[in-house]
């Protein structure tokens, strides 16, 4: 993939000051919507509650984490230089049927949080049937509110409770008129995940309601 | 604005949801054994009560899930929502 | 500092308001009555003010606002108003927002009452505790209490939801700021809400009781001990205690109080005792019956007399001299945000007031009510007097004694409901107008129910009150769309290719919420007939690129995908061979077509659909529906990747050129790329698609990447085009284009009430078995092909129409009717309408599509086309209006 032929939904946008309050695209950030069948059960590392979110270790020990969207739906996400994420989580996923104990088991491998030492994820060899994995890296982009101000900026277009966003959690909702992800990446720092067609509404919504804390 | 509680991701604003209007009016199993008449019940006509009733809510901008809630209509007060679909 | 009233410099304190300033400085005619032209001044302190509106218009401006909330800020100029104010003409430039606010208690009033309720939750340790309070908050309160000051409640909804308007800025600067947003709306969920609204002062009905200078009791007292406003000589008219205090209040404040008119008999306390000591002359069994004009047509004088508890006017009076005639007529709880949720109020005989009913249980149960709007207290010394006013009898007495003065509603008006047999007080309410004004019923419902119960002979009570409903005060719109205005309205939805588009002279349309050039203007005097004509040219002749990124693309994949699919469309999907693509409609369970598109098969259990524009949030939710509630079991899993992937369309006699130059190891000959295939390939470096499909009917590519990569394979294949004289086009060519083929466009010719059989598409329906002889899979909507509704004769049906004159237009929904029918008399039978309409290029002249009834088997046949007062006949035609063989498609 060669990086220069590709233009993010913002091209990189960044605002503010990240001492009270900036808003930035991350871009080019890898995405995978996985999808769990009904019967399956979950493999023990992945998050089962709507709005956990748990940090997953690679090879390369780019930072990864996988949300959980909704029952048996999860969106695994990654740091812009992660060009293998995707290739590693849709390999998990493939036409062979695996009885439904060693698709725990590879799931687990996978899925293993950070501190856990595990086999790397290139070493699974054996095919799956988790569901369906879907690169999405383009269907949304990320733009991220940093700051010690960040709350206040989303009071004005988040309407749900911004107490229960704690690290590591996230969030689906209306940013505005906007269906977007929230995940809260660290104490002062939220994700947005917006869909491309509707970044730059959603950056000069944010833009706008950061005004009177820059 | 009423709060709708989702099974999934708690109550949360109406507005972030579809509406499905009655809940467990279940597709019939085999529509081409129905006559025009029970089929257009089917298709056309639903309850309308005035009280407590069962209807189905679509998480849209959230988990994306199908649930129903019991809800008065003239109050709009809502209850324990049915998690398993329709 | 100063402010301006009228044209005329006031002098200010910090703290005052207009009225407060225009009090201190003898301005007492501030606005005129909106019917009567009467003079009017201030009567209250808050929002119960129904006499002193003044207009703002300094700063963006404000047609009305009680004087009384109008705090005084360097550079204010208002002026008085005349029954109405005028909206501002010049645009706003301030800022406005909405805030979202959770908390566990939320606390309604930042008085005595309601500081005590918030404090006491800190204390139990409720979690998130917010008060909100109209004004500047007085007392100081635990900071562990987020307060909203200057900021009112406007109405409580469901499940603890409450608005609040905050006025952010007036009371700091004239101007708007571009930077501080001037009013927030606050939408607040809270767990349980407190109503310490407290309560309002109630005047008293007397002939000529609107002049400027009558004013209630406790309002006149507190602008003297507050704001240092005087008055040379004060009659106070009093009905309760709080009266009496008020006395006291403007005696030490250094008003002169000439008489205090007490309607009760046998009064005790120490605030009778403090009267007498001050040497105030209180008569009692006294009350107010008049007052007399002074130049500036403000009180000169009042009338006062003896009066029976029941209101009788016993003689003589006697006129007493004053500038200030304060009235107390009681106190009505302020139950409104009670009563928008439906709690239950009471008359409570005692208090001379509607209280809410605590005793009765409703159903919000996390809405309570404290303080003096709950009637809470210790009762005074002496009982309130249950007395609404004395008037006496008389020719043209009635009509000068106001109840609702903001709405000029007179006593005389109450009589006149009540002798046109109008007995419920919603009706009196409506053919009176009282309290439909600013007011609201604060100080006139309860008089008026008063004045209706002592007239009918029954309590109050039995009167009962009329509906509150909110907002509470007035909320400016602008205030309520906050920052979703201009561009932030609405989500502007741009694909990745749009900065090109913008460079390239591209005029948009708004479809959906997508942003999609309607057509390129080539020069800037290019009209957009002229541009579409050339760019549909430039398609049938040469070859154009139209940006299709908007079109709904869904990822269908799993072990059931192909199953699941063959239940939605009405064709069969399962025996699409990957690496083929199949158009396919899909109707709901009534048989009406739903949403169309292309079905690309990538594998034996993975698909991707394109659905219209329009319908992709409609046709992904409707998988969802069907799988989550009908057939759970079926393993396959939808998927949007609308947004991942960017089209481009390249098509023309010349695409094949352009698209083999920018792809580089797929061979798109006319052999190895067959229509309705496609293939996976690089196109410009980028990972891609290239489809042979073709919605123009000619020979066309599409370009499916990831949309990082849209905007830079987009230019590559324009560059690619130059040397073939590339055209870019937009909707509007597409749908001239479409329509010359007969191909319909969901949501153009169709409203939900088509089946595929009335839009010519029976082709694409399963029949109920194959040609093995194997029956089909059921789909949605099958059964409704067999309505009788759905078999009957004459429905509509999609034909072509030809203008019989050649270069006329007929507008899209005009009506078809039968050539020489009676257009005079109505109802004239509607044959039809037209869908679609346009100006062919390649036919150079007029064509349309619509629908007819039994238009099928009416080709040939004339119509008449009607349009507003104009007419114009048309003959009926097949759709397709060009190469019905398709033999251009494959180039």
């Amino acid at each position: 993939m060669t990086v220069e032929l590709r233009r993010s939904p913002l091209a990189g946008a960044a605002w503010g000051d990240a001492a009270t309050v900036a808003i930035a695209e991350v871009p080019f950030t890898p995405a995978v919507e996985l999808r769990g069948h009904g019967s399956l059960q979950a493999g023990a590392h992945l998050p089962e509650d709507v709005g956990e979110t748990r940090r997953l270790r690679s090879r390369s020990t780019f930072a990864r984490r996988v949300c959980c969207l909704g029952p048996q739906w999860w969106l695994v996400t990654g740091e812009p230089d992660d060009l293998t994420l995707v290739d590693e989580v849709t390999a998990l996923v493939d036409e062979v049927t695996a009885p439904v104990d060693e698709v725990t088991a590879l799931v687990d491998e996978v899925t293993a949080p950070v501190d856990e030492v595990t086999a790397p994820v290139d070493e699974v060899t054996a095919a799956v049937t988790f569901g369906s994995a879907v690169d999405v890296s383009a269907q949304r982009t990320r733009i991220d509110i940093i700051g010690p101000r960040w709350a206040d900026v989303l009071r004005h277009v988040w309407p749900r409770d911004l107490a229960t966003l704690t690290v590591d959690t996230c969030a689906q909702g209306l940013l505005g008129r906007a269906q977007a992800l929230l995940i809260r990446e660290a104490d002062d720092r939220v994700a947005v995940h917006v869909r491309a067609s509707f970044a730059r509404y959603a950056y000069a919504l944010l833009t706008d309601a950061a005004t009177e804390y820059a | 604005m009423m709060l709708i509680p989702c099974p999934w991701c708690g109550p949360s604003d109406e507005n972030e949801f579809g509406y499905g209007g009655q809940a467990h009016v279940a597709y019939p199993d085999n529509p081409h054994a129905l006559d025009d008449e029970a089929w257009g019940r089917f298709l056309f006509v639903r309850e309308n009560p005035r009280g407590w009733w069962q209807e189905r809510w679509f998480h849209s901008a959230g988990c994306r899930r199908w649930f129903a809630v019991a809800r008065h209509t003239v109050t709009n007060e809502i209850r324990a929502a049915l998690p398993e679909p329709t | 500092m100063i402010f301006h009233f009228d044209g005329e410099p006031i002098a200010a304190r910090p703290g005052d308001t207009v009225a407060s300033a225009l009090l201190r400085v003898g301005k007492r005619a501030v606005a005129t009555s909106p019917y009567l032209d009467r003079p009017r001044g201030v009567t209250g302190i808050g929002e119960e003010e129904s006499g002193a509106f003044v207009q703002i218009v300094s700063g963006v401006g404000e047609p009305m606002r009680p004087s009384t909330r109008v705090e005084v800020v360097a550079g204010l100029v208002v002026r008085g108003l005349g029954g109405r104010g005028g909206l501002p003409v010049a645009p706003d430039p301030s800022r406005y927002d909405r805030a979202y606010l959770h908390c566990e208690v939320l606390v309604v009033g930042g008085g005595a009452a309601g500081v005590q309720a918030a404090t006491d939750a800190v204390e139990r340790g409720e979690g998130r505790i917010v008060l909100v309070h109209d004004g500047p908050l007085a007392m100081a309160v635990p900071d562990a209490i987020q307060v909203l000051q200057r900021t009112t409640v406007t109405g409580l909804f469901d499940a603890g939801h409450a608005v609040a308007l905050e006025r952010r800025t007036e009371h700091l600067l004239a101007q708007p700021s571009p930077d501080v947003a001037r009013m927030r709306v606050w939408h607040i969920r809270s767990a349980r809400t407190v109503l310490a609204t407290g309560a309002f002062e109630r005047p008293l009905a007397f002939a000529d009781n609107d002049r400027p200078g009558v004013l209630l009791a406790g309002a006149a007292a507190t602008y003297a001990t507050r704001h240092g406003v005087a008055w040379g000589r004060a009659v106070v008219v009093c009905t309760d205690d709080t009266g009496l205090a008020a006395a006291l209040a403007l005696h030490d404040a250094g008003t002169a109080v000439a008489v205090v008119a007490d309607v009760r008999t046998g009064l005790v306390g120490d605030a009778v005792r403090a009267l007498a000591e001050r040497g105030i002359d209180v008569r009692q069994g006294w009350s107010a019956v008049g007052t007399d004009a002074a130049a500036d047509g403000g009180v000169a004088a009042v009338e006062l007399t003896p009066v029976t508890p029941q209101g009788v006017v016993l003689g003589p009076g006697e006129r007493v001299p004053c500038d200030l005639v304060a009235v107390n007529g009681g106190w009505s709880p302020n139950v409104a945000l009670f009563t928008y949720v439906g709690g239950p109020v009471t008359w409570d005989a005692t208090r001379v007031a509607f209280v809410a009913d605590r005793a009765r249980p409703h159903l919000r149960s996390d809405v309570t009510v404290v303080g003096s709007a709950a009637g809470d207290g210790p009762m005074p010394a002496n009982p309130p007097a249950t007395f609404f006013g004395a008037v006496a009898n008389g020719p043209d007495i009635a009509s000068r004694v106001f109840i609702d003065p903001g709405r000029d509603a007179t006593l005389a008006d109450l009589h006149r409901a009540l002798g046109a047999g109008l007995r419920s007080v919603e009706h009196v309410k409506r053919y009176t107008t009282i309290g439909t004004g600013a007011d609201q019923g604060r100080t006139s419902g309860v008089l008026a129910i008063g004045l209706m119960a002592a007239t009918l002979g029954v309590s109050p009570g039995e009167v009962g009150t009329t509906t509150f409903r909110p907002p509470y005060v007035p909320l400016p719109f602008a205030a309520l769309a906050g920052r979703d205005r201009g561009r932030l309205s609405d989500p502007e939805r741009v694909t990745a290719m749009h900065d090109w588009h913008v460079e390239h002279g591209a005029v948009f349309e708004v479809v959906g919420q997508w942003q999609r050039p309607h057509y390129f203007a080539s020069t800037q005097d290019e009209s957009m007939a002229d541009a579409v004509l050339r760019e549909c040219a430039a398609v049938r002749t040469g070859v154009g690129m139209m940006d299709a990124s908007t079109l709904g693309k869904i990822d269908v994949r799993g072990p059931d995908a192909a199953t699941f699919l063959d239940r939605l469309y009405t064709n069969v999907m399962s025996k699409l061979q990957p690496g083929r693509a199949r158009y396919g409609v899909m109707c709901g369970a009534d048989g009406m077509v739903l949403d169309d598109g292309v079905v690309l098969r990538l594998a034996g259990d993975h698909f991707l659909v394109t659905t219209t524009t329009g319908g992709a949030a409609r046709v992904l939710e409707w998988m969802e529906e069907w799988l989550q509630t009908e057939w759970p079991d079926l393993r396959v899993w939808p998927t949007s990747v609308t947004d991942q992937i960017a089209t481009v369309v390249v098509a023309g006699p010349g695409s094949r050129d352009v698209v083999a130059a920018v792809v580089s190891d797929l061979d798109v000959s006319k052999e190895a790329l067959r229509y309705l295939a496609h293939a996976e390939t690089a196109i410009a470096g980028a990972p891609g698609r290239v489809t042979r499909v073709s919605f123009s009917g000619e020979l066309a590519f599409e370009l499916m990447v990831p949309a990082w990569y849209g905007d830079h394979v987009w230019r590559a294949a324009w560059q690619a085009g130059q040397a073939h004289g590339v055209t870019a086009y937009g909707t509007e060519a597409m749908h001239v284009l479409r329509a010359e083929k007969g191909f319909v466009i969901v949501g153009q010719e169709t409203d939900g009430t088509q089946t595929p059989d009335d839009l010519g598409l029976s082709w694409l329906v399963r029949k109920p078995v194959d040609r093995a002889g194997n029956p089909t899979p059921d789909f949605i909507g099958s059964r409704s092909f067999a309505r009788a509704d759905t078999r009957r004769p004459h429905r509509k049906q999609l034909v072509g129409l030809l203008p019989v004159d050649p270069q006329r237009q007929i507008p899209e929904g005009a009506q078809l009717v039968a050539v020489g029918a009676d257009l005079s008399t109505t109802p004239v039978p509607m044959l039809g309408h037209v869908t679609s309409s346009y100006r062919s290029a390649e036919l150079d002249r007029t064509f349309a599509l619509a629908l007819v009834a039994g238009g099928a088997d009416r080709h040939g046949e004339r119509l008449l086309a009607s349009f507003g007062a104009d007419d114009a006949e048309v003959v009926i035609t097949s759709p397709v209006f060009l190469d019905p063989e398709g033999a251009r498609r494959d180039g």
